[in-house]
């Protein structure tokens, strides 16, 4: 028989549990840092960057290309490894409030996540069709690229993966099933950095115009459009939410971390969300 | 403790101080790219070597190589589709003769190709044609740049001629563009709408802004609560109803509004000209000699293509062959008097292309003579076809009389055997 827990023994959390400032910190970063590279692209593109024969193109941007790629690796490895070994090994024992928590930090790092997308995807992609604009195709190793694919994809690949890493290693509904939206959400804007691949082997072996609606890019577009899967995500996990909500703040039962993690879908429901 | 952590801080401080303003110093610093030019030499070598050629380049700047701001120069000379396009490379032969510099560092006042007259229009080649340019440019941002003539195609992508750097001298103030419109009004394309723009543009964020900053600024979480609480007809008030129709009114009348203000202040004008013409071909070229290259291999670690041409002359006067040009490479014939580098020339040097037997081919006579060029450009430029996924070379041969009269003979998709040398292990 499924377990039920009743709220009305559970205190109002303190505020601060629902702090905002973990987002914060992670957009800040994220978008000093991109600021920073966007000054590195403005002072040594031109000026370092059109002959990839050169030796200052070397120094300038191989070096970079390098350094990122092992750092990102390595980045990846790290948040999986440490998102895996602390992972909670008694979900069936979470208290209400924390697995509310947890819920909120999922949705900060999704939004950071969405934020990371929004600079790989949006701004220094439509930098990268200028720089097409503005130069010649050179290699598949422009200065462009290699802050575009080879930087700002892998990171929010990092970040997209380690939000997944979270849902599944600490919330109750993502554990044992397989969440298809989330893994769309995060699978989906993945499939751009393999897709680069072969974007790259098309342009130098087909040698399609870098004309953005060139069937040869229409894999970006469909895999970026994977990214509305968010839509499931939240209608996945705002029953449960809601649910938790009513149980803490307002003294109604809820189905126990137990009963979520046998049955999800039924977690799911959108009854939850009726009042 | 304290000192310590305050001297760290410190140090951390003005290193990031002293990197923030190296970057951004150099972001505003002029620009010079007198060290490497625009890495055409990156692209495949069957793509430079089989499409488009570009010959008799010749810059109005050379061999100064120096200009001030607003001095207007030429660029002309001739490209040839080549006769057997690689498959792999799509071919429209819808066409926009350009000019390659990093950035809009000059303006491109007019162009003509084949003599007739263009500045906007896009044109539609064939395969096997030759085509004259002339492009006049003016300087426009004080710097050194790589610059040249290129050919963009539909499809295919760029193309691109021999690069020169040049040097403009001066500075940008007082710099300006005039046109004259078909009204008769003269405009100054520099600064042409640009305060229209950044207003409209500023406007229509600021109106996105607003909007966002009303519906964020309400409370998430309370918001959140209401719903659970069952009070969720709360969260959207009276008051928020006046602002969503304030809004979407508002936006309508502002688009409404600004289309006719702008349809008011130009009442004339004329849609974007999407026409393309049709350029005929240059004439072709007497013919002196008809050709026919039988092999060819590329010794890898001589760095050195060579091949045998079947050459029989069809004129009435002996026939030399005094070059081979391929992807902006040149390579002449030294046993041929006064066929000397001149260093006003924009190509590459390839160095001497040595022809045996050495001897003119008399009228009538057919001969076969083996082409030979040995040169670290081969590397140099990237045109090593054994790397390549489809071992082949092209470019033109340039036969020449005694009477200067010239005949091109296009090499469009020789298969290209690798030689590696006895040294070279391992394999099958």
């Amino acid at each position: 028989m499924a377990q039920t827990t009743t709220a009305t023994t559970i205190a109002i959390p303190e505020r601060s549990l629902f702090s905002w400032n973990r987002m914060w910190l992670g957009v800040g970063l994220l978008s000093g840092w991109y600021i920073l590279v966007n000054l590195y692209e403005r002072a040594f593109a031109f000026t370092k960057g059109l002959d990839y024969t050169s030796a200052e193109y070397q120094t300038y941007w191989m070096n970079l290309l390098l350094a990122e790629l092992a750092l990102e690796a390595l980045a990846f490895i790290a948040v999986c490894t440490w998102l895996w070994i602390t992972r909670d090994k008694n979900l069936e024992n979470i208290s209400p409030v924390e697995e509310l928590r947890r819920y909120w930090n999922l949705g900060l790092f999704i939004v950071v996540y969405t934020v990371a997308i929004y600079w790989g995807a949006s701004y220094f992609t439509e930098q990268d069709g200028t720089w097409h604009q503005t130069v010649i195709r050179d290699t598949d190793f422009t200065p462009s690229h290699i802050i575009e694919f080879y930087q700002s994809y892998p990171i929010y690949i990092i970040l997209g993966v380690g939000s997944f890493m979270y849902a599944i290693t600490r919330l109750p509904m993502f554990a044992r099933a397989f969440s298809i939206p989330y893994a769309v959400l995060v699978g989906s804007p993945l499939m751009i950095f393999p897709n680069v691949g072969l974007n790259e082997f098309g342009h130098t072996r087909w040698f399609m115009e870098e004309l953005f609606v060139a069937p040869l890019h229409w894999g970006f577009v469909a895999f970026g459009w994977g990214a509305l899967a968010i839509m499931g995500v939240w209608l996945q996990a705002c029953p449960r939410v809601y649910e938790l909500m009513k149980q803490v703040y307002y003294g109604k039962t809820a189905a126990s971390p137990t009963k979520v993690m046998d049955e999800p879908e039924k977690a799911a429901d959108p009854i939850y969300c009726e009042v | 403790m304290n000192n310590v952590t305050s001297h760290w801080e410190k140090k951390i401080k003005k290193i990031l101080y002293g990197l923030a303003a190296v970057i951004i110093g150099s972001s505003f610093s002029s620009v010079s790219f007198a060290v490497q030019g625009m890495g055409a030499k990156s692209q495949e070598a069957f793509l430079r070597m089989r499409t488009v050629v570009f010959y008799d380049t010749q810059f109005s700047f050379a061999p100064a190589n120096r200009v001030k701001v607003g001095d207007e120069f030429s660029c002309t000379g001739k490209v040839m589709l080549m006769p057997t396009w690689p498959q792999e490379i799509p071919f429209s032969g819808i066409s926009f003769f350009n000019f390659f510099v990093p950035g809009p560092q000059v303006l491109r006042k007019a162009i003509w190709v084949n003599e007739k007259y263009f500045q906007f229009n896009s044109v539609v080649l064939e395969k096997g044609g030759t085509y004259a340019y002339k492009m006049v440019l003016q300087a426009r941002n004080p710097g050194t740049y790589p610059m040249g003539p290129m050919l963009s195609m539909e499809e295919a992508g760029p193309f691109i001629g021999p690069e020169e750097f040049l040097t403009i001298e001066g500075t940008r103030g007082g710099f300006t563009n005039p046109v004259k419109t078909l009204l008769g009004n003269t405009v100054d394309l520099e600064n042409y709408g640009t305060a229209r723009m950044i207003t409209w543009t500023l406007l229509t964020t600021v109106v996105g802004i607003v909007w966002l900053v009303y519906w964020l600024s309400k409370p998430f979480t309370r918001r959140l609560g209401l719903v659970a609480a069952g009070r969720k007809d709360e969260l959207f008030n009276p008051m928020d109803r006046q602002v969503c129709f304030l809004f979407t009114v508002g936006t309508i009348v502002l688009v409404a509004a600004a289309a006719m203000i702008t349809k008011a202040q130009y009442p004339v004008t004329i849609p974007i000209q999407e026409t393309k013409y049709y350029i005929k071909p240059l004439p072709p070229e007497p013919t002196l000699i008809q050709a026919e290259v039988t092999d060819a291999t590329y010794d890898v670690p001589g760095r050195t293509l060579s091949f045998h041409i079947q050459i029989k002359n069809v004129g009435d006067k002996p026939v030399v062959l005094k070059e081979f040009l391929t992807a902006n490479v040149r390579f002449l014939n030294p046993d041929i008097p006064g066929n000397n580098w001149n260093p006003s020339f924009p190509e590459v040097n390839g160095g001497p292309m040595k022809v045996s037997p050495s001897e003119p081919i008399n009228p009538g006579e057919t001969k076969t003579v083996e082409v030979s060029m040995q040169s670290a450009e081969w590397e140099n430029q990237r045109l090593t076809m054994y790397h390549e996924t489809t071992n082949r070379f092209g470019g033109l041969l340039f036969f020449t009389d005694p009477s200067g009269t010239r005949q091109i003979y296009a090499i469009a998709d020789q298969i290209v055997i690798p030689k590696f040398g006895g040294t070279v292990g391992g394999g099958m």
